[in-house]
Order: C-alpha cells, then structure tokens, then sequence
C-alpha cells in the first residue's frame, strides 16, 4: 500500500496528461483535432477514470486506518527562504478527492450527449480535463503557496469555461464578472497568506495555527491585526464560494455549458472555499472573531439567496442561487466549527446539486428542441410544465434531487442539513433561526421550480408567452414597460420569425449518455447521507479537525451521547417547516389555489426586492462601476496633465543628455582612452579621500 | 626533486577541463588544415562536444580536495569550477548559433572557431588564475583572441573599425592593469601569489590606514576588470565594438568574456586586497550606480538592436556588481546565479537577434515590426528572452533579479537596491518597445524587411543548430526561474565551497562586527 501513497501525485496528472494532448492536438493541428472527436472524449475520461481508482484506493485505505501521507520536495532555497511543494494524503484530502473525480466523470461522459453538436467539443474537453488537474491538486496541497497556485488555476478554468461561448455577449459579460470578482477576493487571500507568512514565517496550515497562538499568547502581534490577516484570507473562500457580498458573480456564470454549471459552480470549484476553511481550521480557531464573521456571514448569504431563488424564472438560474444558498449552510457550519458536518454537507451537496443541474441541463437540451437554441427561451420555467410525461428519467431524478436538497428524511440533504442546524442551534440560536427559515424557503422554490417545469401543462408552444420573454429579457427586468419605451430590437421580434418552426412540437427525453450520470448520481443523493446519521456517525468519525480543538464549541461532533429526544426536535421541527415550503408551492403552483401573481401585486417592493437580487448588481453598477469610471477618468486627466508631463520632461533631459553623450561617444579612440585614464584618476582620488 | 613529488606539486588535472578544450581546439586546425573547407560541415560539433565534455569534467572534479595546481599558480576551487563552466557553456553556444552565420558571410569558419576556443580557454585559465603572471596572461590570451574575433568580418569596415578601437582601448586599460600589477609585485616585495601578496599587504598596512600606493595599485588593477566588464566609464568601447563586429562574437563578448572579468574580479578582490575592502566597495558603488543608470539609461534611444543589447548588458553588470558589493555569502551566490540565468536569456536573445538579421540583413529595431504576422516563433523566443532580462515573471530573469535584490538590502545597500529597481523599471520599457514593435502592429503597419520576410526554412545548413539553441535558450529561460532550486544550490554551494571565500566573509564579517562595535563605544 505504501506505494500508491508514493505514487498519488499522478491523481492530478493523468487528467492534466489529457488535457495537454487534447490542448496541443488543437494547437497543432486545429482542423483533425477537432474533427477527433470520440477518441478525445474516450481518451480524457479513461486517463480520469485511472485517477478516480486511484482515489478511491486512497480513500479505502484511509478508511482502514493508514496514516496520514505528506511528500515534499525542496522547490526554492535561498538563506533562511524556503518554498517546498508536494502533496498530501490525509482523510480530507483522499474525500475530496473521490468527490471530485466522480463527480467529473460523471459530469464528463454527461458532456459527450450535451455538447454533441457544438463545434467546439474537443476544447470543450480539454478545458473539463485541464479543471479536473488543477481542483486535484488543489485539494493535496500541503501548503498556502501551492494552493494558492491551483487556487487560481481553478479560477482560470472557470473563467475559460464561463466564457466558453464567447461570441455570446452575455458570456464574455460573465466571464469577465467571474473574474473580477474573484479578482477582488483572492487579492485579499493573497494579503492574508503574506500577512501569516510575514507574521509566522511559514505556510504551513498547522504551524501557522500553532505559531499563531504562541503569538497572540505572548502578545507579540494584536489581536487586531491577526483577525485583519483571518478576514483577509476569508475573502479568498468568499469569493470563490460565492459569500455575500462577492457571490454577485455565480449566477451569471450560468451563462457557461450547463455540464460546466455542475461541475465547477456546483460541486467542485465553489466548494473550494469551503475546503479551504477546513484547511485553515488550525489557523481560524484561535480567532474567535473571524469565525463570527464566517458564520454571520455563511446564515446571511443562505438566507439571501433563497430569497432571491423565489422569483428566479431562469431554471439555471434558480439552482445558482440556491448553490449560493447551501455553500452559506456550509460556510457558517464552518463558522460554528461543526467542522464535520459542514464538510458532510459539501459531500452530499456535491452529488445531488450536481445531479440537479444535469438534470437542468437534460431539460435545456429537450427544450432546445422545441424552442431553438435560445437561451432566454429554452431555460426559462414559463416556458415549461408538464415535462413528466416526455422526460421520465430526468423528472425522476430531479425529484429526488429536489427531496434531497429540501432535507426529507431519508435523502442525503436532511442528514447533513439536520446536523448543521443542530450545531447552529448550539451555537448560537440566531444563527439556527436564519437557517431554519431558510430551510422552509428552500423547499418552497425548489418545489416551484420542480412542479412549474415537470408538472402541469406543457407551455413550451405558446406564442405570445414567447414574445413576451423575449421582450421582457431586452428591457431587462422591469416588466411594467411605459408606453413609447420601444428598444432598438423589438423591431426584429416579428412573430413567426422564430427558430422553433423546424422543430417539434413537444421536448424529447435525453440520450443515455445524458440520463445514465443522472441514474448514477441518484443513489448517493439518496443513500450518502447514512454514513453521516446522528446515532452512527461514521463520517465525522471520520473527518475531524486536525488539532483538538480548544475554545470552539464543536457542536455535534464525536464522543457525545446521542439523545433520541434532542434529535426528534430538531430533525421534527426543519422537516416540519420544509413541509409547510412544499405544501405552499403545491397550491400556488400545482393546484392554484393561492394565485402567487396576486401575492407578487400585493407587495410590489418585497416582490422587486427579491426579483432584482436585493438590488445588490445595481448598488455594485453605482458603488464600484460607476466610481472605478469616475476614478479612471479623473486618473485619465492626471495621466495626460501630469504623469505626460513629467515623461515628456524626462524625455526632453534624455534628449538633452543623449545629445550631451554624444559627445563622449564620438567613435574617435583616443577620446575613449583619455576618458579611461580620466576616470582611473579620479576614482584614484576619490577613493584616497574617502578611505 | 623527483618525478612524483613534482607531478603532485603540479597537480596537472586540475586543468583537465582546459586540456580537454585545448585538444578540441587543436583538433579543429589540424583537420581543417588536412581535410580542407569539407570538414567545416563536422568541426563545430568536434568543438560543441569538446565543451560540453569539458563542462562535464568539471563536473567531475566538483569536490575535489587538491584544487591547487602549479605550484599555487591555478586554483581548480568551486568558484572557478562554475566560472569554467559558465564560459565554456556560452563559448558552445556561440558556436551553435555562429556557423549559419559565418557561412552566410563567406569566410572561414574553422579559423572562427579555433579563435573562438582560444578566447575560451583564456577566459576559464582567467578564472583560475591565482598568480599575477598567469592572470595577465589568461587575460591577454582571452583579450587579444577577442580582437581577432571582432574584426573577423575582414571586408566590413565596420568590423574592421570595431577591431581596431577595441584594441586600442583595450592595450591602453591592459597597460593600466599591468602597471597596477607591477605596483602589487613591488609593494609586497616581490610576492605573485594572490594569497601571499593579500598576507604582505595586511602586514605592511597593520591598523593604520592603507598607504596610497596599495589604493592607486587597486584603481588600476580595477580599471583593467572594469574595462572587461565593460561597467563605466570604462564602457565605451562597448556599443562601438558591439555594432561593428559579428552578432555571434558580441554574443560570446557579453556572457563569456564578462563572466571570465567577474570571476577575475572576485578572487582578486577577495584574495589580494582585503586590507582595503572598503575602498574597493566604494569604488564599485560608483561603477555600479553608473553603469545601472548611464546603462539602462541610453538604451532607451538606441534604434539599433545590437547596440540596445550593448547597453543592457551594461546595465545587467551594474546589477550583477550589487552581489559583489554586498561581500556576504548570498551576495557571490546570487551574482553566480544571476550570471546563469543571463547566460541563457541574453544567447537567447542573441539567437534571435542573428535569426532575424539572417533573414532580412538588418538590425534596426524599427524593421522588427509586424514580425509576429510572419515568424511566430522567432518573435515568442525574442520576447520571452527580452522579458526575461527585464524582470517580468514568471521568466527566470525575475528571479534572478529578485534573489539579487534581495540580498543586496539584506546587506543593508537600500539605497544601490532602490536604483537597482528604479533602473530596471527602465529596462522594461525599452524591453518591451521592441515587443510591443514586433506583436502590436497591425499588418499594414509592417516594415519592408518583414513584408519581405522569406519562407522560415530550418533545413538549411547551419540553421538546425540555431534552432536548437533558439528553443532551448528559451526553454531554459522560461522555466530555470520557477524550477530554479538546481542553480540556487549550485550557486550557494559554489560559494560555500569556496575556501578563499568563506575566509574573507568571515573576516569582514568580524571586521564589520569590530567596526559597530567601535561605533557603540
């Protein structure tokens, strides 16, 4: 066994072996490399499927009690610097790592049905094979520095993919979004790892956890100032998780291939964040007051974001913004250090969030062939209803998906969810509160979203109600449009004009290719969360903080007596409220009883309010965009008055210098040699002196 | 004294590596002599081989305890073993990238190379050298092959002119330095060992203050490795001759010749003069603001390529003297390191130089524009190399600069490693100007050189070895920087087995220690 421990840095190799084919292939030979399409598909799922056997040979053996592994190598030495570089196995890692390589595949071979017909399928793979490397090693990297490293590599994977069709305006957009964004997050987690290199001089999670305390001990830095270095490092995980106020960008990456939706914005990538935190555990549990941030931060982006879910009409969309909704559940379990339960809800999110989104995605693909291929059309639940009876395979395990992520008993969602509000609960009630409402709303849109697309009529052919989206979707969201508000497109918007007439009447199920990762993926959205049930809880067993911790309250963790009575109350009163969240959107959406129009006219402001994402892109547009303008162009004036002014004057003195040298540089020889003997003088004289 | 002992005294192996090339060299005359103008197509790789067997015996004699030949004459110790090494390195990629050229250009190249190797052999003999009489002679050895090369294009009278300044000026410093020589010899009475004139120096000056005599002994002997490094005001030979001779000759000139001055610079300095240690750090502060500023400085209006790299290397010595200034461990480590690094990116930018002026014949900056439309390689190799000596990560440039940097504000020089900054801040800007010349235009904005850029052929003769050199320059240069744990090691452990070395940091740090010491009473 020793030697697959010695050989598990090939785990993110064999996909970046893949993706290097793939990339140079395209590089190389553009045309018969993109017409390869089959083999490169076969080729980068085989070399990942080698790394997830790899991955779970790792994890089995960590199960059974192999100790943890840690290899490094010397990558720069100078005096007392040193940067190593290697890799880790340990339980964290080895979880991670099956999580992500089945999940990939998965998600891999669902691409080979979803992208079939898009032209740049081969790149497409390429880029899938180049994230699976980097989120690989992101999750077995020992220290900062090489997170840091793969932490970006994730981040660029993820803007390539957003903006994988980059002739779509709204891509590029995003894409761009993504990236600034992030861009603000991992300049503060780049402060804070030189902030705790500076002050602990290492990058290692657990000697900076321990130095760290040493230092607060003896007083040799503030508290202050090591909390500042803590949320600096959390704006790293915020932004890459997708935590108030940087999750503004998730949503819009929907905008990339839905395989990607799932993979990267769903199960992998925005957890990221979360692994990071565990990682820092060492580090953050001697600052109590940065836990508070992560946890406030964590209950407040849960419950914005199923607020926002409500009124999502975008399918993608709402699933994105219940991502941003349970990455918050994760965060403040991180907040509370309910350690392993916020890493078990990342583990049974992965699969039935991943699941949901492929589902999304096979819903996509059967409306594209009924609407063209329209984003606005064809991902919009308006549009939709009574999918039942064309996709039963996806109807199904969307279903299972939905009961799962609305925590019902005995779907994966309700044990992992269970156990961060209880250590909520013993945290801080407030916290539990926030959560628990959020609770009933998640079940609430996720029930709207599964009954107004599977349940009830088809609407996919209704003319008007595609006029009125398209229209609505160039005015943006405002829907009351003022008389003579005529847009320069609406002209082109003739009925009859549409993409649809070639295809037919009614959505058809997905290929197997499709259906068969959402078959899979079904039984551990179903099943997982058994490892993790309160009265055997193999799984925090199993995953537990790396230090014994001290000051943290640790909730519901190892070693406490389990209490059949606590655990009824809690488990009783979130399924009860996610019941209340189902039974409202079955009448509102199934049965209509209640008219959820009537609701939204009632109160027009809470309705916009959720509509327009708390007005949070506007706030950004007027905060940031507009101030970085008004910035970049008074720094434009100064630039042309000032800087301008100062170059021109250099250049006028090198002017004047140069025409000066030339006297020096005349070519004549003897000039040189007298200079040479001048020079020899005075620095003979020179020197004499100042010796 | 019997043939043993007298083998051991001399201790003949140590300059194996020497041996080794002198054989090449001899080899490359002979058969050229026997074979006549055919066996130019095979004698560049007799040589090529010859260096590279000769670098991988130096290898071999890494941790060689008896380092000590001819009687104190030669020291075969780690420092020189990496000098040797860097010279003899660039000295075979100079040939690589020169055959094409000098075939191109219609003259011998057999004469060219057997030259070329006995300005190799003069360099890395320079890099040994313990004694006075075998340093002035290495260094005549290294200087006047160098003539030679610079006025191998005999029909061009630029060459021709190149030749006969660098001569002139070059007789003139080595008068300097063999004057300042002549003055070691008299002041340490009669002493040529390094080692015993820097013992009779010490207890010639006691406590007191130097005499003037060891001070101006000093200027001189510093003019004449100023004059090889080419740091001002002893520069100005640099552009003309650069302009003037063969790009391949200025190649070796900038990376060989130089490395072999620093190598000369640092164990003379170190062994002979470190009763005036001040003084020769003062002296190089002054070469060194100078050369970082008036280097980088009048670069940026150059128009010419060849003359734009003269003066970067300029400015490059500047940086590299930080190390040397800084006199602590890091600070040799560093300038080795440095010296590797600029090994790669300035051949490499030399191959693309030569490249380019193969092509289209000519070497104005302003003709490179447009060249990405039509040689994409030939420009990525330029602009990675040309932004490698710039600085910009993640080329390897950037750390080659940061260690030294690094070091030098560590020995407290903030005020020489601000300069530093600001001056290569500078550097980029010209750097980039030719980037931005060869990527940014757009195709109606192309120079007639490039709009009539010929078809890239690499099955040419002499052109496989360019490209050779040209990919792995530039490999090298991309990635040594972040996999740069195998030089940084070398480097450091070059310096710390250095006996000399780690007996004069040591005494200066002592000194230094006495000194605050002083200060604080």
């Amino acid at each position: 066994m020793e030697a697959i421990y010695q050989y598990a840095w090939l785990v993110p190799v064999f996909p970046l072996v893949g993706s290097l084919i793939l990339g140079l292939g395209l590089i190389s030979f553009d045309k018969t490399a993109a017409n390869f399409r089959k083999g490169s598909a076969i080729l980068v799922i085989s070399l990942l499927g080698v790394s997830m056997v790899l991955s779970i040979i790792l994890l089995w053996t960590q199960i059974q009690g192999h100790s943890s592994f840690l290899q490094v190598i010397e990558w720069a030495k100078a005096g007392d610097f040193r940067l190593t570089m290697g890799y880790t196995i340990d339980h964290l890692s080895a979880l991670m790592l099956v999580i992500v390589t089945t999940v990939a595949l998965l998600v891999m071979i669902y691409t080979d049905g979803y992208m079939a017909h898009d032209p740049g399928y081969v790149r497409f793979y390429a880029y899938l094979s180049l994230f699976s490397s980097s989120m690989l090693g992101l999750v077995i990297s020992p220290n900062l520095v090489q997170i840091y490293i793969f932490w970006e590599l994730v981040g660029m994977c993820s803007y390539l993919l957003v903006g994988f069709w980059y002739d779509r305006k709204a891509a590029a957009d995003a894409c761009q979004k993504a990236f600034v964004t992030n861009r603000v997050g991992d300049f503060g987690l780049l402060l804070g790892i030189l902030g705790l290199y500076w002050s602990t001089g290492s990058f290692d999670f657990t000697v900076i956890g321990d130095r760290l305390s040493n230092l607060l001990e003896s007083g040799a830095i503030g508290t202050g100032l090591a909390v500042l270095m803590g949320i600096l490092v959390f704006l790293g995980p915020m932004a890459k998780s997708a935590q108030f106020p940087l999750h503004v960008w998730l949503p819009d990456a929907m905008e990339g291939p839905t395989p990607i939706s799932a993979l990267i914005h769903a199960a992998t990538m925005v957890a990221a964040g979360v692994f990071l935190i565990a990682r820092m555990f060492p580090v953050f549990e001697h600052l109590p007051a940065v836990t508070n941030v992560i946890a406030w931060t964590g209950a407040f982006t849960a419950f914005l974001g199923a607020s926002i879910a409500i009124t999502q009409n975008d399918i993608k969309k709402g699933l994105a913004y219940s991502t941003i909704s349970q990455l918050g559940y994760m965060t403040m379990a991180m907040g509370v250090g309910a350690y392993g339960a916020g890493l078990f809800h990342l583990m049974t999110h992965a699969y039935f969030k991943a699941m949901l989104f492929l589902g999304s995605g096979s819903v996509i693909h059967g409306m594209e062939g009924v609407v063209g291929h329209d984003p606005v059309l064809a991902q919009d639940m308006r549009l939709m209803g009574g999918l039942r009876k064309y996709m039963p395979i996806t109807a199904t395990t969307f279903l299972i998906g939905t009961l799962a992520i609305c925590g019902i008993p005995p779907f994966a969602g309700f044990w992992s969810k269970d156990e961060i509000l209880g250590s909520a609960f013993a945290a801080q009630p407030a916290l539990w509160l926030v959560c628990w409402l959020t609770a009933g709303i998640t079940a609430f849109y996720m029930f709207r979203m599964y009954f107004t697309t599977f349940e009830g009529d088809f609407r996919g052919n209704d003319q008007s109600l595609r006029q009125f989206l398209k229209r609505e979707a160039i005015h943006g969201f405002s829907i009351s449009v003022g008389p003579g508000a005529m847009h320069a497109d609406e002209l082109s918007l003739n009925p009859g004009d549409d993409h649809a007439h070639g295809h037919h009447g009614h959505p058809h199920e997905s290929p197997i290719t499709m259906t068969l990762p959402l078959l899979i993926l079904a039984f551990p959205s179903v099943l997982i969360g058994l490892v993790g049930t309160p009265f055997a809880n193999y799984f925090t067993e199993f995953i537990h903080p790396p230090v014994a911790t001290g000051s943290l309250h640790l909730g519901v963790t190892h070693g406490e007596e389990f209490n059949w009575n606590e655990f009824l109350i809690m488990g009783g009163s979130s399924v009860g409220i996610a019941l209340i969240g189902i039974s409202l959107a079955f009448l509102m959406y199934l049965s209509h009883r209640i008219d959820p129009g009537a609701i939204a006219n009632r109160f027009p402001a809470l309705y916009g309010f959720s509509r327009n994402k708390w007005y949070l892109d506007d706030i950004n547009d007027r905060l940031f965009i507009q101030g970085s303008r008004r910035l970049a162009r008074a720094a434009l004036e100064t630039d042309s008055k000032v800087v301008d002014g100062v170059v021109n004057f250099t250049g006028l003195i090198t002017l004047v210098t140069g025409e000066a040298l030339k006297y020096f540089e005349n070519g004549r020889a003897q000039f040189y040699a007298l200079i040479v003997f001048g020079a020899v003088l005075g620095l003979v004289v020179l020197s004499g002196v100042s010796g | 004294m019997d043939v043993p002992s007298l083998s051991t005294q001399l201790n003949p192996l140590v300059i194996l590596p020497e041996l080794i090339v002198l054989t090449a060299l001899v080899v490359v005359v002979v058969c050229d002599l026997i074979v006549g103008r055919t066996a130019s197509r095979w004698t560049p790789y007799v040589a090529v081989s010859g260096l590279l067997v000769s670098v991988v015996q130096l290898g071999f004699q890494w941790n060689n305890d008896h380092a000590i030949a001819f009687l104190g004459g030669f020291n075969g110790d780690a420092l020189s073993i990496v000098f040797r090494g860097i010279i003899a390195l660039s000295a075979a990629v100079t040939i690589l990238i020169s055959i094409r050229y000098i075939e191109q250009s219609g003259t011998a190249l057999s004469e060219f190379i057997s030259i070329l190797l006995a300005a190799t052999l003069g360099g890395m003999f320079l890099s040994g050298a313990d004694e006075l009489v075998t340093i002035f002679i290495a260094l005549e050895t290294l200087s006047i092959s160098s003539y030679l090369l610079t006025g191998y294009m005999k029909r061009d009278p630029r060459s021709n002119e190149a030749a006969l300044k660098y001569l002139l000026i070059g007789a003139s410093s080595s008068a300097i330095f063999l004057y300042g020589i002549s003055l070691l010899y008299g002041l340490s009475g009669g002493a040529t060992k390094l080692v015993d004139i820097g013992t009779a120096l010490t207890l010639s000056t006691g406590l007191g203050d130097p005499s003037i005599g060891i001070v101006i002994a000093l200027v001189f002997v510093i003019a004449g490795v100023a004059f090889k490094i080419s740091a001002v005001p002893f520069h100005q030979w640099t552009p003309d001759v650069y302009e003037g001779s063969p790009t391949p000759v200025v190649a070796f000139l900038s990376v060989g010749s130089k490395a072999a001055g620093f190598a000369l610079a640092i164990r003379l300095l170190v062994t002979a003069f470190p009763v005036v240690w001040e003084q020769w750090r003062f002296v190089f502060v002054a070469l060194a603001i100078l050369s970082m500023i008036l280097g980088n400085v009048v670069a940026l209006a150059q128009t010419s390529m060849k003359r734009l790299l003269a003066y970067s290397s300029i400015g490059q010595a500047g940086f590299v003297m930080l190390g040397l200034i800084a006199g602590t461990e890091q600070g040799y480590a560093s300038m080795i390191f440095y010296l590797f690094i600029y090994l790669f990116m300035n051949l490499g930018g030399f191959t693309c130089v030569i490249l380019f002026s193969l092509r289209t014949g000519t070497d104005q900056i302003s003709e490179y524009a447009g060249l990405y439309q039509k040689d994409p390689l030939l420009t990525l190799g330029l602009s990675l190399c040309l932004l490698s000596l710039g600085g910009i990560p993640p080329m390897a440039g950037f750390f080659a600069k940061l260690y030294l940097f690094w070091v030098g504000w560590q020995a407290g020089l903030y005020g020489l490693v601000l300069l530093a900054l600001v001056t290569s801040v500078i550097s980029i800007y010209y750097y980039i100007r030719v980037i931005k010349m060869m990527v940014v235009k757009e195709p109606q904005e192309m120079s007639a050189a490039v709009l009539h850029y010929p078809v890239v052929q690499w099955n040419l003769p002499g052109m496989r070895p360019l490209q050779v050199s040209l990919i792995s320059m530039v490999l090298i240069t991309s990635l040594a920087g972040i996999l740069s744990n195998p030089l940084l090691s070398l480097a450091n452990a070059s310096v710390s087995n250095t006996p000399l070395l780690q007996s004069f940091i040591k005494a200066s740090t002592v000194s230094v220690s006495i000194t605050d010491v002083d200060s604080h009473l």
